[in-house]
């Protein structure tokens, strides 16, 4: 295996992992499409970026943090839900991008291609998985316990508002390096499927967390592989080994009739 | 006994309307306080608002490093969660051997409850976990919003048995929201009253008598008083 394909599973199964592993929170808060507004909302800064030879993930990640503060902010100042909110975000941020990205860099910024990654994006997007997986499982029990009750979390201690700001600064990031492996179209694929697999098939927390995050990890590395070896784009071949497990999941639940 | 709460002129206000205004009460340790009301009168709003749920006016006083238990009226179950109940009791970090010691002291019997997934209980089942919920951490107060509702508790046990036992134990102070007069006199020291109009407060001796009952409920009240055996 040359060292190029090694990288890229490296990355890849880093990213994916914890982005299977936050989406098992995010199915759960039943926000299952907000990583998916987030992507959108990454759209004019990968496309700057671009236009400007820098990273797309450093572009990315500074229209998600204004995006993600926007949404955190007008969520406490209208009462919308969070998804609605990153709705309105994603639609705003997705014209400004089709509107100031060229088309060659549009088609980039939209699919993805992991195998383009240079070192530093490789090694960017190690350390911000990195991250962003150690966050998220220091806020996993408040947030699991939030969305179970927010009631009985606060008397627990936990502030839902500033759990809820930990929480999209963790997507936000996440999104920034996952916008590498999917591009910005298919990165909530990345977040959702994996958990929506393990919801089918695991009756504890335990199992469901494990799933998730295997499930994520596979499907990223047959994706790569066998991209590699049919010599396409890798991105949606991840998304549709993912999507793969989740029809088997619900053929086995159907079979085996788990409760 | 030291006073462990002490309330002076609370009102809450909802979206411009007044729910209910200058309540003032005190609660020591061990006490405990029953409010009573119809529907509607704010007795869920104000046990929110003692805790911090919600926005209030006036003055609410705890003891220092009080720690308190919430069990409220209704949690709705999201079925969306694959989380047993032994895994929920780890979300704040209570072991196995106390998590099946307190689901003990609330009625279930059988251990196998531990691995069973929340979502999958009963309302009554569910009520009791998430007594045990709050009385596992040992709080010093605990807040009860009608624990009767939904509970499947088999014999002539009650919800109301546990929680003397559970005061045995501990001595902790509780403040208690129900419907169920027949409870106030075997439980409550004190009794507050809500409905939107008036509110009352003292021992139940001198506030339950007919005619405050007809003022509290806007209707006449047949209660007779008896005492458990």
């Amino acid at each position: 295996m040359d060292s190029h394909l090694a990288l890229q599973l490296v990355a890849g199964s880093c990213v994916a992992g914890t982005s299977a592993y936050l989406g098992s929170l995010m199915m759960t808060k039943r926000m299952g499409l907000v990583g998916d507004a987030l992507g959108h909302v990454a759209l004019p800064g990968m496309g700057i970026a671009l236009l400007l030879n820098l990273d797309t993930s450093l572009g990315a990640l500074f229209f998600l943090g204004i995006g993600i503060l926007l949404i955190w902010k007008l969520a406490h100042i209208t009462s919308i839900s969070l998804e609605a909110l990153a709705g309105i975000i994603f639609v705003t941020s997705l014209s400004i991008g089709f509107l100031i990205i060229p088309k060659p860099e549009l088609l980039e910024s939209l699919i993805g291609d992991i195998s383009r990654l240079s070192r530093f994006g490789v090694t960017f997007s190690v350390i911000i998985s990195g991250l962003v997986f150690v966050a998220v499982k220091r806020i996993y029990a408040g947030m699991m316990l939030m969305n179970i009750s927010e009631d009985l979390a606060f008397v627990e201690g936990i502030t839902p508002k500033r759990y809820n700001l930990y929480y999209l600064i963790c997507v936000a990031m996440l999104v920034s390096v996952g916008i590498k492996v999917t591009g910005s179209l298919l990165v909530g694929a990345l977040v959702i499927v994996p958990s929506a697999t393990a919801r089918v098939l695991s009756s504890n927390l335990k199992h469901y967390v494990r799933i998730s995050i295997g499930v994520g990890i596979l499907s990223n590395v047959l994706g790569i592989l066998t991209s590699n070896y049919l010599r396409c784009i890798p991105g949606p071949v991840i998304i549709l080994f993912s999507a793969l497990s989740f029809i088997v999941a619900v053929g086995y639940r159907q079979v085996f009739k788990v409760s | 006994m030291g006073i462990v709460l002490q309330v002076s002129n609370l009102s809450v206000v909802l979206d411009r309307k007044i729910i209910f205004e200058k309540i003032n009460f005190a609660l020591e340790e061990g006490q405990t306080l029953v409010v009573l009301g119809p529907n509607g009168a704010g007795k869920t709003v104000l046990l929110k608002a003692l805790i911090g749920l919600l926005p209030y006016q006036g003055e609410v006083l705890w003891k220092k490093k009080t720690k308190i238990g919430y069990v409220p009226q209704r949690v709705p179950l999201n079925r969306d969660i694959p989380i047993s109940v032994a895994e929920f009791f780890q979300l704040k970090k209570v072991s196995m051997n106390e998590t099946v010691e307190i689901l003990k002291q609330v009625g279930f019997a059988e251990s196998s409850i531990i691995g069973t997934q929340l979502g999958l209980l009963s309302s009554g089942q569910f009520q009791r976990v998430l007594i045990a919920w709050a009385l596992v951490s040992q709080p010093d107060i605990l807040f009860f919003d009608e624990p009767t509702a939904g509970i499947d508790i088999g014999g002539e046990e009650t919800i109301y048995d546990l929680l003397q036992a559970a005061k045995v134990k501990r001595n902790f102070s509780v403040i208690l929201v129900t419907h169920d007069l027949s409870t106030v006199y075997t439980e409550a020291t004190n009794v507050l009253c809500l409905n939107s109009k008036m509110s009352c407060y003292g021992p139940p001796e001198k506030i339950l008598d007919p005619k405050n009952l007809q003022a509290i409920y806007g209707r006449e009240i047949k209660y007779f008083r008896h005492s458990h055996g």
